[in-house]
C-alpha cells in the first residue's frame, strides 16, 4: 500500500487530494482557465499557510508547475467557428481543477484535467524515467520538474476519459523526514477506469479560495500606518499669550461684574485691529440664594458618593458622572449667562468667527468655566466634611483635569479664530487687490474708449475729405469733359456756321436777301470762347449747345430753302425754254 | 410558460409597469406575461407569456401600442436580473495594459482581479438571491435563477428558441430551468468564465430539448450536471432547498454545501415576503 507519512493514504482510486490525505485534512480549491492568476494564488496559499512551517518556495514551485502542467496538457488551440467566441485566445474550453490540501503531516498540491487527444501518455516505463531524469516529452518534463520539488509525485489516469490528476506531496518540515533536493520515491503511476473509480474520500472541509480573507491572509504582516508623535516634543502652534496650566487654586476670589470688564470681552473678528490682550473675564457673583440651593440640591447625593465611595472600588467614573449630573443641573438652572456675553456676539451660527467667538465666552464665562469656579467653591465647602484626602485629591484632579481641558480647547479656539482672521485679511487683501484691478482696467477701457472715440471722429473727417475730393476729382475730370465737348461744339458751329454761310451767300445771290452777317454767328461764340472758366463752363456750353441746334435749324431750314429756289429755278429754266422754244416759234 | 390571468381590468394601470416597445429586442425572454392595452375592451390583454419572446415582425407590428405592460410582480425580480447585470459586468473584467508612448513612458496598468477574488464577489452577488420561505427553509424557484441566468449570458439562438417553441413549450421551459441551474451553480463553485458558462448553458438547453447523449467533459463537471438534474428532475419543482447538497457523497456536493453554508450564514435574504411566481404576487394563482 502506498503511503507517505504516519497516515496511509486512504484512496489512489479516485480523484482528488483528499484521498492521499487524512479526514482531518482542509482542502483548498479553485477552478482556473488560464495560468495568469497564478501567482496570486500561491501568495494566498503561502499566507494561509504559512503558520504551518511549510517550505514556501517549494509551495509555489509546485503550484506553478502543477498549474502548467494541467493548463498544457488540457490546452488545445481553437479551430473551426466558435458560438461564443473569446477575446483571450489562451484561454481553455473549460477549466483546470487546482486542489490543496493540508493535514498533520503533508501537503498535496493535485490539479485535475483532460489530458487533449495529441498528448499520448506512456505509461510504460514513466515512473523510471521520470527519476533518471530522461523525459520524452514536454508533458514528463513538467513531471520531472514536480519530481525535483516533491516529496512524492502521483499521477492518475483514466484512459477512457483522458481524465488526468497529477498530485504532488509535500512534507510539512518536522513532521514527516523530508529529502533535499530530489525525491528517491519514483513517481507513483495509477491507471483507472470507470468501473473501478472510486469516490472521492472526504475531507474535513472544502474552501473555495474566495471564501478565504484574503485581504486580511495578504496583508497579515503589515502594520496599520499611523503617525505617532515624535520623541523630540509636539510642537504646537504659536500663541499672542500665555496659556496659563496652573493648578486651579481651591480658593477663587470671584470679583464683582462691572461694566467695563464687559467691553473687554468684546472680540471683534471683523475688524483689523490687533486683538487686544486678553483681560482675565470676571463672571458674575452667584447670589446667595444660588450657592444655597445648589448645596441643598446636591449635599444628598455628594453624601451618598461618599458612602460609595468606602464600598466601590471605581469611584472615578462615579465622580465624573456626578460633576455630568451638575453641569446638566447648572444648564438647567439658567444661570445669568446672557448678561456676561457682549452686545457684539452675534448669534448668526452661520459665521464661523462669530462661531469660534460663542465658543471662546463659553470656554470663558459658560457653563464649564461656572461649573470648575463652583466646584472649586464647593470642594472648599465640602472639604470640611470629608475626612479622605484621597476623595479630595481625585476631585482636584478631575478639577484639574476638567481645567485644563478648557484651556486646551480654549487654545484651539484661539488657534482657530487666528486661522480664520488670516484667512479672513487674506481674503480681503486679495479682495481688495481685484477691486482695484477691476478699477484699473476700468479705467483703461475709458482711456480706450475715448481713444476709440476720438479715432472714429478722425476716421469721419478723413471719409469727409476723401468724399469732397472724390467729388472734386469727379468735377474735374467732369470739366475735362465739358472742355472737350466745347471744342467739339465750337468746331461744329464753325463748320456749321460756314455751310450756313455759304447757304445764305447762295440763297442771297438768288434772291437777293441780305447776307447774315457774320458778327451775328461769332458774337456768340466769342462770348462762350470769353466765358471759359470752371464756374460757368457749362451754362457756356449749354448756351453753345443751344446755338447749335438753332443754327442746325437755320441750316436745314436754309437747305430746304435752296432746294426749293433750286427746284424753282429749274422750273424757271424749263419755263424759260419753253418760252424762248415759243418765241423762236413765233418768230419763224 | 403557463400563467394565470390573461387579462387584467383597466383600473390595474396604477401598479403596471410600462415598458417601452422599442426597447424589447426579438428573441429576448420575457421575465414575466407582457400585456397589452386595448382601448375597445378597456382591459390589459397578455400577449406573452412568462419565458416567450418576441420576433421582429411581431415587434414591429405591436410598435404602433408603444407600451407593453407588466405586472407588479416585476418589482420582486428585478433584483435577479440587477444580479445578472452585476455578474456579467464582473466576469467581463479585463486587464486594462497599454503600450508605453513617448507622450506617456509609464502608462496605467490595470489587472483584472485574481479568480478567487472574482468568485468570492460573484458569491456576494449571488448570495441575496438565495431567500428563507417560511416553513420551507431556504432556497430559490427555478425560474427566478433563470430569470438571473438570462440577464447574465447572451440571447439564445433564435432557430433553438423558435424550434422549440413550436415542439414543445413545456419542454423548452424545463430545458431553460435546467440550463439556468447548471449554471447558477458553476458559479458558486467558482466557474467565473463569460464564455465558458454561454457555452454550457446552450449544451445543457439543446441536449434537454433534443433528447441527445449528454456532452461529456470528463471532470467534475459532469458530477455537477449530474446533481443539478437531480435536484431540479422537473418543471413541477417549485422550490429547490439549499440543504439539497447536504450530507451527500459527491465532492461537487460537499463543496457547494460549504459555499451555500457561507451563502445562508451571511448573504440569505430574508424577510416575510419572498419572491415567488405562486400566488397572488406572482402570476400562477395557487
Amino acid at each position: 500500500m502506498y503511503s507517505f507519512g504516519s497516515h496511509k493514504l486512504r484512496s489512489l482510486k479516485s480523484f482528488g487530494v483528499s484521498g492521499v490525505l487524512s479526514e482531518k485534512a482542509d482542502v483548498f480549491y479553485s477552478t482556473t482557465f488560464s495560468t495568469r492568476y497564478i501567482g496570486a494564488i500561491s501568495d494566498l496559499l503561502s499566507a494561509r499557510m504559512k503558520k504551518s512551517g511549510l517550505n514556501e518556495l517549494k509551495l509555489r514551485a509546485l503550484l506553478l508547475l502543477s498549474s502548467f502542467q494541467g493548463y498544457r496538457g488540457q490546452f488545445k488551440k481553437r479551430r473551426g467557428i466558435q458560438l461564443f467566441s473569446r477575446g483571450d485566445l489562451d484561454l481553455l474550453d473549460h477549466p483546470i481543477f487546482l486542489e490543496c490540501g493540508i493535514d498533520q503531516e503533508k501537503i498535496a498540491i493535485g490539479v485535475c484535467f483532460v489530458l487533449k487527444e495529441s498528448l499520448n501518455l506512456n505509461s510504460e516505463g514513466i515512473s523510471e524515467r521520470i527519476l533518471a531524469n530522461t523525459p520524452q516529452d514536454p508533458f514528463e518534463e513538467m513531471l520531472v520538474g514536480l519530481h525535483y520539488y516533491a516529496d512524492r509525485i502521483i499521477l492518475k489516469f483514466q484512459s477512457d476519459t483522458r481524465k488526468a490528476e497529477v498530485i504532488a506531496l509535500m512534507a510539512i518540515e518536522g513532521k514527516i523526514a523530508s529529502l533535499p533536493g530530489q525525491s528517491q520515491e519514483p513517481l507513483e503511476f495509477v491507471l483507472l477506469n470507470r468501473d473501478h473509480l472510486e469516490s472521492t474520500p472526504q475531507p474535513r472541509a472544502y474552501y473555495n479560495l474566495g471564501d478565504l480573507d484574503y485581504n486580511k491572509a495578504l496583508k497579515k504582516d503589515h502594520k496599520e500606518m499611523s503617525i505617532e508623535i515624535s520623541s523630540t516634543g509636539d510642537f504646537l502652534m504659536p500663541s499672542d499669550h500665555f496659556e496659563s496650566e496652573e493648578e486651579i487654586p481651591l480658593e477663587v476670589e470671584i470679583p464683582q461684574v462691572t461694566t467695563e470688564t464687559q467691553e473687554e470681552i468684546h472680540l471683534d473678528l471683523q475688524s483689523e485691529e490687533v486683538i487686544p490682550e486678553v483681560h482675565p473675564v470676571p463672571i458674575l457673583e452667584p447670589t446667595h440664594f444660588g450657592i444655597k440651593s445648589f448645596w441643598n440640591r446636591f449635599k444628598d447625593r455628594i453624601r451618598n458618593f461618599l458612602d460609595q465611595f468606602f464600598n466601590t472600588p471605581e469611584p472615578l467614573m462615579e465622580v465624573i458622572e456626578t460633576a455630568e449630573v451638575v453641569e446638566q443641573e447648572m444648564e438647567d438652572l439658567q444661570l445669568s449667562e446672557e448678561s456676561i456675553e457682549s452686545e457684539s456676539v452675534i448669534e448668526d451660527s452661520g459665521n464661523a468667527g462669530h462661531i469660534i467667538n460663542r465658543l471662546m465666552m463659553d470656554l470663558r464665562v459658560g457653563a464649564i468655566n461656572q461649573l470648575l469656579l463652583r466646584s472649586s467653591q464647593e470642594l472648599k465647602e465640602i472639604r470640611k466634611g470629608i475626612r479622605n484626602p484621597k476623595i479630595i485629591h481625585w476631585i482636584e484632579g478631575i478639577l484639574k483635569t476638567v481645567h485644563s481641558e478648557r484651556s486646551h480647547l480654549h487654545s484651539l479656539a484661539k488657534g482657530l479664530e487666528r486661522i480664520i482672521r488670516f484667512n479672513e485679511k487674506n481674503s480681503k487683501e486679495k479682495l481688495l487687490a481685484l477691486h482695484e484691478e477691476i478699477k484699473h482696467k476700468e479705467s483703461q477701457i475709458t482711456v480706450k474708449t475715448q481713444a476709440l472715440a476720438r479715432t472714429r471722429e478722425h476716421l469721419v473727417e478723413i471719409t469727409g475729405n476723401v468724399e469732397r475730393l472724390k467729388i472734386a476729382s469727379q468735377a474735374s475730370a467732369l470739366d475735362a469733359n465739358y472742355k472737350k465737348q466745347f471744342e467739339m461744339t465750337q468746331k461744329m458751329l464753325i463748320s456749321v456756321k460756314n455751310e450756313n454761310n455759304q447757304l445764305k451767300k447762295s440763297l442771297a445771290e438768288k434772291n437777293g436777301d441780305p447776307v447774315v452777317s457774320q458778327n451775328e454767328v461769332d458774337e456768340p461764340l466769342e462770348k462762350s470762347m470769353s466765358a471759359i472758366n470752371s464756374g460757368e463752363m457749362r451754362k457756356s456750353l449749354d448756351g453753345a449747345l443751344k446755338l447749335v441746334k438753332d443754327y442746325k435749324k437755320e441750316a436745314e431750314i436754309m437747305k430746304a430753302r435752296c432746294v426749293t429756289l433750286q427746284k424753282r429755278e429749274v422750273k424757271m429754266k424749263i419755263e424759260l425754254t419753253q418760252l424762248k422754244e415759243a418765241l423762236e416759234k413765233k418768230a419763224l | 410558460m403557463e400563467f394565470s390571468r390573461k387579462k387584467l381590468p383597466k383600473e390595474d394601470l396604477s401598479q403596471l409597469y410600462r415598458v417601452r416597445i422599442e426597447t424589447i429586442q426579438p428573441f429576448a425572454l420575457m421575465i414575466s406575461p407582457a400585456y397589452l392595452y386595448f382601448k375597445a375592451n378597456e382591459k390589459f390583454v397578455s400577449v406573452k407569456g412568462p419565458l416567450d419572446f418576441f420576433t421582429p415582425p411581431e415587434i414591429s407590428r405591436l410598435k404602433k401600442f408603444k407600451y407593453f405592460y407588466f405586472p407588479s410582480f416585476v418589482a420582486s425580480i428585478l433584483p435577479f436580473r440587477e444580479a445578472g447585470q452585476k455578474v456579467q459586468a464582473l466576469l467581463s473584467c479585463s486587464d486594462a495594459i497599454v503600450e508605453s508612448t513617448s507622450e506617456n513612458p509609464f502608462p496605467a496598468i490595470r489587472l483584472a482581479p485574481p479568480s478567487y477574488e472574482v468568485a468570492d464577489c460573484v458569491l456576494k452577488i449571488l448570495g441575496p438571491l438565495w431567500w428563507e420561505y417560511p416553513n420551507q427553509g431556504a432556497g430559490i424557484e427555478p425560474y427566478l435563477v433563470t430569470i438571473f441566468v438570462n440577464e447574465l449570458c447572451q440571447l439564445l439562438p433564435e432557430g433553438q428558441l423558435l424550434l422549440g417553441r413550436e415542439k414543445d413549450v413545456e419542454k423548452l421551459d424545463h430545458a431553460l430551468f435546467r440550463s439556468s441551474w447548471v449554471v447558477f451553480l458553476a458559479l458558486h463553485l467558482g466557474y467565473c468564465d463569460l464564455n465558458f458558462l454561454n457555452d454550457l448553458r446552450l449544451r445543457i438547453l439543446s441536449e434537454n430539448m433534443n433528447d441527445t447523449a449528454p456532452v461529456r467533459y470528463w471532470n467534475e463537471l459532469d458530477e455537477l450536471i449530474s446533481l443539478s438534474y437531480d435536484s431540479l428532475k422537473n418543471t413541477r419543482v417549485r422550490l429547490i432547498h439549499a440543504n439539497f447538497f447536504s450530507d451527500r457523497s459527491e465532492k461537487i456536493a460537499q463543496k457547494l454545501e460549504a459555499r451555500l453554508a457561507r451563502v445562508l450564514s451571511h448573504f440569505m435574504s430574508k424577510g416575510s415576503q419572498p419572491p415567488s411566481i405562486f400566488g397572488k404576487r406572482g402570476f400562477i394563482d395557487v
